[in-house]
């Protein structure tokens, strides 16, 4: 049990502890004193520190980092990783929360996190019997939603967002040579990795990268994959290798691992599901539809897709994409002349277990398939989030057909990536390498964390 | 409900912190694990178990909850849900404080739960100065301290005085 595992075992806690023993000394005394009396009066700090923490890790990241200027004993507990750990655990029940790119080739990142989801859930902007969701104004976002953002800039532009895990943030910069970098955009954290080992100028090549985390050795991982490609000038046929090569965070350098197979671009979207990172393979068949990595055994695989998959249905799909929805493994493709399907894995690697959930049609709400392009998450109610017409925070609700657009941004070309904010800090994976905010505006010309509405 | 009369198998006897002994039904003891593990390792339940942490008040609370929750282990989530924030409705912070305290002891997952939920909600986008006072906290900070932990988050105080 979490509470009972809390009290033992671990050493910084041994000031926990000790704050313990006072308090059942002053607990025998006022049992003495007035035994009819309440034992405790109202001062939070009578209690032991890992109820503090239980309390203090159930609330919004915002009120946590007020809650560090309370007095120096909260200070203390809020920054000691006991915290972090239980908050990660209570944090994806707080508040349903995303990183908002508003386009490629901006530096300026969103932290929107929507804390009233679950209550605004019945608030429907768009049911069958409405107008077509695509005849909306879309200027016109749901009001019934606080969206609260916080609003991060880093110096560089050509920034892609590639993954986020435990609340840290993995950024890919296209410059020459490229690089990542890690951030905590709460605790406005932030590392730069060091270069790859196969960071070659190719004549044409792709890169794709990924983020994950290793639940038994607690160890977070980025992996690189580099497709160099050739074209034969004769034959005009296309071909290519895609190497691998993963970082440790907290280790010198990243290391090689062979070859890998190629994603298709944007083929997934919080595909990282125990351990295992999942992207739909690029040039895909009926036998090589999903690639998946394991994060802690280093190892490519694949996934098995539905049974109905044969070639000629694989031929059918005008779009497909790998997500999680839930605990599970998930599937949205675009089939024949606009029917969106959602399948998940009930037993994972079985491909018998592919179970059809929902599908959307999209000729009567969209109208065009690919403003259905890009999914971000599913939401702990089963709605999935996704951008729409690249400009739209959208979700659907399956069980009742609805749409409810929670925000519109603009230009066009919005990104976004499913976050859950976190107290984890980067400061012991960092080898002299991590920036506060504040040396990093100075270093790199120009971080700014503010917030907006 | 104050003192045990006799004991049998289907009920055993609490004693909180002031000397009140409470007569409970065995289904509802075992809400709490802490209870369920000693009546497993073969404690009578002839004998008094004492509570040194909880006082009657609490107890009493505590074992509302507990039997609310066993009665009602096989009827709707929703009226438990509604039991639920109607017990924690007009509690004060000092007797919220103690029910968490108790339900830890006593290992009761779900009234810890529900408790430290309503303490966190009481705070939840409230500025500093505000928290001191809810929970009776101190500020033992210098102004220079309390500037430099603010500056260095600076984010989170926007809209805050």
């Amino acid at each position: 049990m979490v509470i009972g595992r809390c009290k033992r075992g671990r050493e910084h806690n041994s000031t926990f502890e000790g704050k313990e023993d006072n308090k059942e000394d002053e607990q025998q005394l006022q049992d003495h004193t007035a035994a009819s009396e309440s034992v405790l009066g109202c001062g939070i700090l009578e209690l032991p520190m890992n109820l503090i923490c239980e309390i203090l890790s159930r609330l919004p990241p915002k009120t946590i980092i007020c809650c560090k200027c309370v007095c120096k004993t909260f200070l203390k507990i809020l920054t000691d990783p006991y915290f972090s750990e239980i908050n990660l655990i209570k944090a994806p029940n707080v508040c349903a929360s995303l990183i908002l790119q508003h386009s490629p080739s901006s530096c300026a990142f969103h932290f929107v996190y929507m804390q009233d989801l679950e209550e605004t859930s019945a608030a429907a902007t768009c049911t069958a019997d409405d107008r077509p969701f695509y005849r909306r104004r879309i200027s016109r976002p749901c009001q019934a939603l606080t969206v609260k953002s916080t609003r991060f800039e880093l110096s560089h532009r050509q920034v892609t967002l590639v993954g986020s895990c435990n609340g840290l943030l993995c950024l890919y910069h296209a410059s020459w040579p490229p690089f990542h970098y890690i951030c905590n955009p709460v605790l406005g954290e932030v590392m730069v990795l060091p270069n790859q080992i196969s960071a070659k100028r190719a004549y044409n090549y792709r890169s794709h990268s990924g983020f994950g985390f290793c639940p038994k050795t607690k160890q977070y991982k980025v992996i690189s994959l580099t497709c160099m490609q050739y074209t034969d000038p004769e034959t005009r046929l296309v071909s290519g290798k895609t190497k691998a090569e993963i970082y440790t965070l907290g280790t010198e350098s990243w290391r090689k691992i062979g070859d890998a197979p190629l994603p298709k671009s944007e083929g997934s979207f919080d595909s990282f599901l125990n351990g295992i990172l999942h992207w739909i393979t690029d040039g895909f068949t009926a036998f090589n539809l999903i690639s998946s990595f394991d994060f802690e055994m280093e190892q490519f695989g694949s996934v098995p897709g539905p049974t109905h998959f044969d070639q000629e249905w694989v031929n059918k799909i005008s779009w497909i994409n790998v997500g999680v929805l839930g605990e599970f493994l998930s599937l949205c493709y675009v089939i024949g002349d606009g029917q969106f399907d959602v399948w998940v894995m009930k037993d994972y690697g079985v491909k018998e277990s592919w179970t059809r959930e929902f599908v959307i049609d999209i000729n009567f709400y969209c109208a065009r398939e690919h403003y259905l392009h890009q999914p971000i998450a599913f939401l702990r109610n089963g709605d999935l989030l996704f951008i729409w017409n690249s400009r739209s925070l959208v979700s659907y609700n399956h069980r009742k057909g609805t749409f409810r657009e929670f925000k519109a941004f603009g230009p066009w070309g919005v990104r976004a990536i499913a976050h859950i904010p976190s107290f984890i800090s980067l400061k012991g994976f960092a080898r002299g390498g991590l920036l506060r905010t504040s040396r990093w505006r100075g270093l790199m010309g120009g971080v700014n964390f503010y917030t907006h509405m | 409900m104050a003192s045990s009369i006799e004991n049998n198998n289907e009920k055993l006897t609490l004693k909180s912190s002031d000397g009140e002994e409470f007569l409970v039904e065995k289904h509802v003891a075992l809400q709490s694990t802490l209870l369920q593990n000693m009546l497993d390792s073969d404690c009578s339940s002839a004998d008094v178990i004492p509570l040194p942490k909880i006082d009657a008040r609490t107890l009493a609370l505590v074992l509302g909850y507990c039997k609310k929750h066993a009665d009602a282990s096989s009827s709707k989530q929703g009226e438990l849900n509604s039991f639920d924030s109607e017990f924690l409705k007009d509690m004060d912070m000092g007797a919220l404080f103690n029910l968490v305290l108790a339900a830890n002891f006593m290992e009761i997952k779900g009234l810890l739960d529900i408790a430290a939920q309503k303490i966190a909600d009481t705070i939840k986008d409230k500025p500093h100065q505000e928290v001191r006072e809810i929970f009776h906290v101190e500020n033992d900070y210098t102004p220079e301290e309390e500037a430099a932990v603010r500056e260095e988050n600076r984010w989170a105080f926007e809209g805050f005085p």
